[in-house]
């Protein structure tokens, strides 16, 4: 099922915290992208890409796909899961690799 | 040790395009395409490393982003005997004055071989769906005015996003659907 505008976006309140963390000029590139992701999660400029994340995994998570696209030349990147029936995507993280374990 | 060198000078717009225009086939060579991969690769080169490849300027317009005063630029260029022009047809008569280090000459390469070999409307497509040219002419409204470099920093998808991903399917955060709550631009 394609992804599109359609879908309701929401992220766990301690993502806020996270996200105040980030460099003032990734918070700032953050929003532009988000203005495009609520447009479009797969418009051109996100580069989006999504995850191989096996079957059993996905149901632990209880979503029915993952995704990725990049904030900033790689460094720091969003990922979200994506439950088609409900039409929710659910930003499940931002930052570079090494903060994943933060969340 | 040893380290690698980067040049810090930046090329000259007329160097940019005899940069361009020697990595061409004769057939590929024409002015559209000169200057969808002048602002393909400048923009992804300021992506990647924060800083200009060149001194040109880009405007958008409704061929879509292009070399700010290209005509005039490839007319002196002629003039000064530089390249050759035939129509939209466009030959290099001399090189780049200056040299790339290797490392981003091999970024600027890799950059014109993915694009160059793609037709030349969907070049000006894939130019059109840039966020820089679109905050520019605010959804194609304006036309003629220059695109701020510092919009590069959106333009990610111009780059290769080959790489695996790093992260290990069972880092995946696990959701507290209790604690969701909805997006909203603030």
């Amino acid at each position: 099922m394609p992804l599109d505008n359609s879908y309701t976006i929401f992220f766990e309140k301690k993502f806020q915290k996270a996200l105040d963390e980030l460099p003032e000029d990734i918070k700032s590139v953050f929003k532009a992208k988000m203005d495009y992701f609520r447009s479009n999660p797969k418009h051109p400029s996100l580069n989006t890409k999504p995850y191989a994340v096996s079957p059993k995994r996905l149901k632990q998570l209880g979503v029915d796909q993952v995704y990725e696209f990049y904030i900033n030349r790689k460094d720091y990147r969003c990922v979200f899961y994506v439950i088609h029936e409900s039409k929710e995507i659910i930003i499940a993280y931002i930052g570079n690799h090494t903060q994943i374990n933060k969340f | 040790m040893i380290m690698s060198t980067k040049t810090t000078q930046k090329l000259s717009v007329q160097d940019l395009i005899l940069y361009i225009l020697n990595k061409l086939e004769p057939e590929k060579s024409d002015k559209i395409r000169v200057n969808k991969l002048a602002f393909f690769t400048e923009f992804a080169f300021l992506n990647r490393f924060n800083q200009p490849l060149s001194t040109a300027e880009y405007a958008g317009i409704d061929l879509g982003p292009v070399i700010d005063n290209y005509d005039v630029i490839l007319k002196g260029m002629q003039k000064d005997n530089l390249i050759k022009m035939d129509g939209y047809k466009i030959r290099p008569l001399a090189s780049p004055s200056v040299q790339l280090s290797p490392e981003y000459s091999a970024f600027v390469d890799n950059i014109i071989e993915k694009y160059s070999v793609l037709p030349k409307n969907i070049l000006i497509e894939i130019s059109h769906l840039t966020d820089a040219y679109k905050i520019t002419t605010k959804n194609e409204e304006v036309m003629g005015n220059k695109i701020d470099k510092k919009l590069a920093i959106l333009e990610t998808f111009l780059l290769d996003n080959d790489e695996e991903s790093p992260t290990n399917e069972d880092e995946l955060p696990n959701i507290n659907r209790s604690q969701l709550v909805q997006y909203a631009t603030r």
